[in-house]
């Protein structure tokens, strides 16, 4: 940061801090509570053995041949093929066989030299021994996500690293604490709430480095993360959501019966609407610091209105993104609804679509209460450290106005 | 508001560059008007009228709910439902009163009196069997719901909030009248993507943000960045060898609209996704020069690049948790799954279901990278304008609404007075 500090920091630029460090550090103490209170005890309950347990391994494709099935005649029976593989996985790697499956099944079209996923059932007759599951997609996922890391670091260097170690960090939250938490049964939203915060922390303190800018967004971004609990609450209850809205929610209900679906998706909420918080506060809290390096002279109320102008700016144009990114990714079902006899209004209100409508409009709404939140924040704690001694400035919580007007007032 | 130009040397090459901005512009709106022709549905989409998903459905109120042996049963048996009395509320059968029977299962669904549901009808089955239920009625809290968040962007964003409004109105109406209909008739899906995205950016973009050259300059960056993103997706797509038919739906078209490319389909669905953070970012760095600009106008424009993309860099880098965490929100159960599933990590991450997800958001998130470079330059190029009449200029229309927007901020910002000392504000030439 390249702050111009003029005035020296004094004892009310200190107290606002203290109060802001204070804060941050009873949710980080509750925190640590809620993990160790909710940690999960034991390894979770692998599915081995059932009939959800079912040998993968890798293979390549030797040879396709396109036949009639069961060796009818070819005007009557459809077509089938013969791939033959060589299992390279497993613990029948090197193996040569074959698997007889209808030709193009499922749209998918298998050519000599792919790559695949097969199963095995041991004992099955040659030609049934293996089956067909899926592409094996390592090598592109991984080209793929090397160039993703190569242009946030061609672009944020340094930042960039930290930022995808953040990214990091939260996938191994969600991974080694959420969701076993969730699967041993816990309170969903509880435990979403310390996952969500043990992310927040060390997302934006590893992203951002640990400073003032950091801390005035992690306040903002915890802040409206409560807001959005709270609302997720409130109209979850409110439209009577079963939850059992998809194949893995029914297929949980059986292995996981313990689970909460309901609570599931306020967890899910609260989790998806995170990532976009920060998002904005760090937008903001970036934009104040940046606006008042640009013009130190500027005054503490110019500052948060021409913050507040990029926060709007910024707003306005996500109030399309979440009905876009929602639509993009449900294009299959909205063009399924397309054809349905249904009027629009009962579309819109069943269960699939009315989660996707109440995730998208409470994170927006946490979205929008984050931006006055957090750039009232930034404005008071950097208006507290260039005039302190001159007002009474409140912290954290206490949005008490800053002094007189002194844009232009310093030489 | 008049700005401080410093030099009149550079003006012809500004004025090259808003007037090159505006021809690509021009150019692109031409283009996109002529997909929409060439492209557009010729009739009504075919519904499934009659066919086995056409199911009549009402509205209706649980009157009452008793406990009682299911159908077929005796009490001995000591298999009991829900036998539920109904009024039908909507539809051919207003009025009527009816009973439902319902099994008693662990996890499922225990309606209770006065619940408003939704049933479906098969007409002429025998009593107690005519209607079933098929879900909760949800129009009321997910009006209040939209109503909160309407009311929560027009009180932060002004005037600007409404028309943001109104702009997400226009894409929605542009999907369900041009892109759906037109994708249900089999046309390619990446250009019925490509041209309803443009669509909906210009429409979007002007009507949020007004016409400007900055907000030309911030859809130029968006159409820039969505034509990476559709390059990389088609590329990432065919080599990930992704059907686009893992989902119940996609199983369902595949027989009701067998006609459908649903490989293109997952790609249109990743552009059409990329479209809404994309102007997000473009539109943000566009301000972002503005106002930097408007703080100080005596940085150079090398400095002001520099500054703004400080800003980007932090949005980018917030960006990279977003759509990790974006997608795990909304993939709990199956990550839940995964979680109990014997199968190592990299099976999980790799098999169609997950892999569409990475390649969504990776492609979305390059694209997102890409945006920021790509706008700032633009935007840096055109505000640096040293002379010209005011009223025609986008900063200086951009700066000016920081004023007018000034007036209302001080009744619900914290750190502002109440209505002094705003008259004097004008931003200082300052060295530093």
């Amino acid at each position: 940061m390249h702050a111009h500090h003029h005035g020296p920091q004094d004892g009310t630029a200190a107290r606002a801090r203290a109060a802001v460090h204070w804060i941050l550090g009873a949710v980080a103490a509750a925190t640590v509570v809620g993990a160790v209170a909710l940690w999960p005890g034991s390894r979770t309950d692998l599915l081995v053995d059932t009939p959800l347990d079912i040998e993968q391994h890798d293979a390549t494709v030797t040879d396709v041949e396109v036949h009639p099935c069961d060796g009818g005649d070819a005007a009557t029976s459809p077509d089938c093929e013969t791939l033959q593989i060589r299992v390279t996985s497993g613990p029948t790697a090197g193996t040569d066989s074959s698997i007889i499956q209808t030709f193009e099944q499922r749209g998918i079209h298998v050519d000599v030299g792919d790559h695949i996923v097969v199963t095995r059932t041991p004992g099955a007759p040659e030609g049934f021994e293996y089956a067909f599951v899926d592409f094996q997609r390592q090598a592109p996922l991984l080209l793929l996500a090397g160039l993703f890391v190569l242009a946030v670091v061609l672009l944020s260097r340094l930042q960039g690293l930290r930022a995808i170690a953040g990214a990091a960090a939260a996938m191994v939250v969600l991974v080694v604490f959420l969701l076993p938490a969730l699967l041993a049964g816990s309170s969903p939203m509880a435990a979403a709430l310390v996952a969500a915060s043990i992310i927040a922390f060390l997302a934006i303190y590893l992203t951002h480095g640990v400073n003032d800018q950091s801390t005035v967004a992690l306040l903002g971004t915890l802040v409206s993360l409560a807001l959005v609990a709270v609302l997720a609450l409130l109209f979850v209850g409110l439209s009577d959501f079963t939850g059992l809205i998809n194949t893995e929610a029914t297929m949980l209900q059986i292995t996981a019966g313990q689970v909460d679906l309901n609570g599931l998706l306020l967890a899910g909420i609260v989790i998806g609407s995170l990532g976009v918080l920060d998002d904005v506060t760090v937008t903001q809290v970036s934009a104040v610091w940046e606006l008042r390096a640009a013009n130190p002279d500027e005054s503490p109320r110019a500052i948060y209105a021409r913050a507040l102008r990029i926060g709007r700016d910024h707003i306005a144009s996500t109030v399309n993104t979440l009905v876009l990114a929602y639509a993009g990714a449900s294009l299959p079902l909205l063009v399924l609804f397309t054809q349905s006899t249904q009027p629009l209004g009962r579309v819109l209100t069943t269960e699939v679509v009315a989660i996707e409508i109440v995730r998208t409009l409470v994170g927006s709404i946490g979205l929008v209460a984050a931006v006055p939140i957090t750039t009232g924040l930034a404005v008071l704690l950097m208006g507290a450290i260039a005039e302190g001694g001159s007002d009474a400035v409140g912290a954290g919580d206490d949005p008490e106005a800053t002094g007189a007007p002194q844009g232009g007032a310093g030489r | 508001m008049p700005g401080h130009h410093h030099a009149a040397a550079q003006g012809a090459t500004r004025v090259s560059v808003r007037v090159a901005v505006r021809w690509i512009a021009a150019a692109l709106f031409v283009m996109t008007l002529v997909g929409l022709v060439a492209l557009w549905p010729s009739d009504a989409p075919e519904v499934l009228e009659g066919g086995p998903f056409d199911v009549e459905q009402a509205n209706a109120t649980v009157t009452a709910m008793a406990v009682a042996p299911c159908f077929g049963t005796t009490p001995a048996d000591g298999i009991d439902c829900r036998d539920l009395s109904i009024r039908v509320t909507s539809g051919r059968t207003d009025g009527d009163d009816a009973s439902i029977q319902q099994a008693i299962v662990a996890g499922g669904i225990d309606l209770v009196e006065g619940d408003r549901i939704v049933v479906s009808r098969t007409a002429g089955a025998p009593e107690g069997l005519e209607y079933t239920f098929v879900d909760f009625q949800r129009q009321r809290p997910l009006m209040v719901l939209a109503l909160l968040f309407a009311f929560a962007v027009i009180l932060l964003g002004r005037l600007q909030g409404v028309r943001a409004l109104i702009g997400a109105a226009v894409a929605m109406l542009v999907l369900i009248a041009f892109m759906l209909p037109a994708l249900l008739e089999g046309a390619s899906p990446m250009l019925i993507a490509l041209v309803g995205a443009s669509a909906i950016a210009f429409v979007a973009l002007y009507v949020t943000h007004g016409i400007s050259d900055g907000t030309t300059v911030a859809l130029l960056g968006t159409l820039a960045s969505l034509a990476v993103v559709a390059v990389l997706g088609a590329i990432f797509v065919a080599a990930t060898n992704v059907t686009g038919l893992v989902s119940e739906e996609s199983g369902i078209l595949q027989i009701t609209a067998g006609q459908i490319d649903f490989r293109g389909l997952l790609l249109a669905g990743v552009v059409i996704g990329a479209l809404g953070v994309l102007d997000d970012v473009t539109v943000t760095q566009v301000s972002a020069v503005t106002q930097l600009q408007a703080a100080d106008p005596s940085l150079p424009p090398r400095e002001l690049y520099r500054t703004a993309l400080t800003i980007g860099r932090d949005h980018i880098a917030s960006t990279v948790n977003t759509l990790v965490l974006a997608y795990a929100g909304a993939s709990l159960p199956l990550l839940l799954l995964f979680t109990q599933s014997a199968q190592p990590l990299s099976r999980a991450l790799t098999g169609e279901v997950v892999a569409v997800e990475i390649v969504r958001t990776l492609v979305g998130s390059i694209g997102l990278v890409a945006a920021v470079p790509i706008t700032t330059g633009l935007a840096v190029a055109l505000v640096r304008r040293p002379m010209g009449p005011p009223t025609e200029d986008p900063s200086v229309d951009s700066v000016d609404s920081v004023d007018a927007t000034v007036s209302p901020v001080p009744t619900r910002a914290p750190t502002v007075e109440e209505g002094d000392g705003w008259e004097g504000f004008v931003p200082e030439e300052t060295e530093f």
